[in-house]
């Protein structure tokens, strides 16, 4: 009896120290503590138009007990296409750079983004931290949540007035000029 | 009076090798406008840029092909041998270059009406359908005038038309590069700016711009870029002037 009481409690105590160590342990490239925390200030779902301009608000703060610089940088992912998209053609800010945020200091960000296209994307601000003092700092960036972008296409153009334009003037010109072109054959006999 | 003007026309429009640019000039503007109304980036462009888009075009379009025949209206006739027939009737030498101006404008000026239901379509619903159709109007004829006097005296001068063609393109795509090339680059740049202010080309697709796209309609506020555009023309007619009052059987330029 004191034998098995004794086992059990042999058992127990690792169990415990082994759950105790599968908590604490940290994943590979993954920090445990991340101090900086990047939050994303604008609503989970933005429902717009293409073509509009629209700003991405985030905070970049400073959680751990020491001063942190580094790179805040906006994610777009066409979730349609499985691609992330070209910044440039959406007019968006690629990079902000900041310096010595405090600890305890959280600094706003903004990203004008250019909404070029119609489709379904997803929008993340990630903050890569700077090195320092020269050593490479090797961690992943810290990552905001993502807000759900959705954008419905815009027509400027009327296709009811373009279309029978685009297609009609040309067929139109080659009427006129094949009856004009027929009028003077038969004037000279040659129909 | 205008024997020379119908003669050309006929001889454009008469055959379908003459008659087949206006319909490629409408192509090329349905082309345009499809691109317009469903390209995804092209799409979302303002209107007015959209506008102010096609209105290059067009007259980009009518600086080409009034070149074109400009600079091979009097070569073509020394080359083909008929230019001493039209020297030898009673018409002054300088009317007869008149005339073949007159036909010039009078095919930019069928261009530029093919040009009108793009132009209405396009600009529906923004206000500067109006604005859009006389400015393309304004500057299309004359620059197209200004180039065709330049082209035509080219023309009188050369006894190749490969030479007077040449020459005349070149002109065109000189005036035309600050615009089509460099421009928001040369609009920084001292050097670059003094460019386009002596740029007819590029002082009337600036006003366009300043109409169509920061919807500046008024032509008081036009005046800025209507100096380069009269000197041009002044310039031109001087050169016509000069090489047309006297036509030769020879042109003396190879």
């Amino acid at each position: 009896m004191t034998m098995t009481a004794s086992r059990i409690a042999l058992f127990t105590l690792l169990l415990t120290v082994m759950f105790s160590t599968l908590a604490t342990a940290q994943l590979p490239g993954i920090p445990a503590n991340d101090p900086i925390r990047v939050n994303l200030l604008s609503s989970e779902t933005i429902e717009t138009t293409a073509g509009q301009i629209i700003t991405v608000n985030a905070a970049v703060s400073n959680t751990g007990n020491e001063t942190a610089s580094g790179i805040a940088y906006i994610s777009i992912v066409d979730e349609q296409a499985k691609i992330p998209v070209d910044l440039e053609d959406w007019s968006a800010q690629k990079g902000i750079h900041l310096q010595d945020i405090r600890p305890g200091q959280s600094i706003p960000t903004q990203w004008s983004v250019r909404l070029v296209k119609s489709g379904t994307y997803t929008v993340a601000i990630l903050f890569s931290k700077e090195a320092k003092g020269g050593i490479t700092d090797s961690s992943p960036p810290a990552a905001s949540s993502r807000t759900v972008l959705i954008i419905a296409p815009k027509i400027n153009l009327n296709p009811n007035n373009v279309l029978p334009v685009a297609f009609g003037m040309p067929l139109l010109l080659v009427i006129i000029v094949g009856v004009l072109h027929y009028r003077r054959g038969r004037s000279v006999g040659m129909y | 009076m205008f024997e020379i003007v119908t003669r050309e026309l006929k001889g454009i429009f008469y055959s379908w090798k003459g008659a087949i640019w206006i319909v490629t000039c409408s192509l090329v503007f349905s082309g345009v406008s499809y691109l317009l109304l469903t390209d995804k980036e092209l799409s979302l462009l303002d209107q007015g840029e959209m506008l102010f888009m096609l209105t290059e075009v067009i007259i980009v379009l009518g600086l080409i092909l009034s070149t074109v025949t400009a600079s091979t209206i009097i070569s073509g006739e020394r080359e083909a041998g008929t230019l001493e027939t039209l020297l030898l009737t009673p018409l002054p030498p300088l009317q007869i270059a008149v005339e073949k101006l007159i036909s010039i404008i009078v095919l930019w000026l069928i261009l530029y009406l093919v040009s009108m239901p793009y132009i209405v379509v396009i600009a529906n619903g923004t206000g500067l359908t109006a604005s859009a159709i006389i400015y393309t109007g304004l500057y299309g004829t004359i620059l197209v005038l200004g180039i065709s006097l330049i082209a035509i005296a080219v023309s009188a001068i050369s006894n190749s038309t490969n030479t007077s063609l040449l020459t005349s393109l070149t002109l065109v795509l000189v005036l035309l590069s600050p615009t089509l090339f460099f421009s928001a680059s040369l609009k920084n740049n001292g050097f670059g700016s003094v460019i386009e202010s002596i740029n007819p080309f590029s002082q009337a697709f600036n006003s366009l711009d300043n109409i169509l796209v920061d919807n500046i309609q008024v032509l008081i506020h036009q005046m800025q870029y209507i100096p380069a555009l009269v000197i041009f023309l002044l310039v031109g007619a001087g050169i016509f002037y000069r090489s047309c009052r006297n036509l030769e059987f020879s042109g003396g330029t190879e």
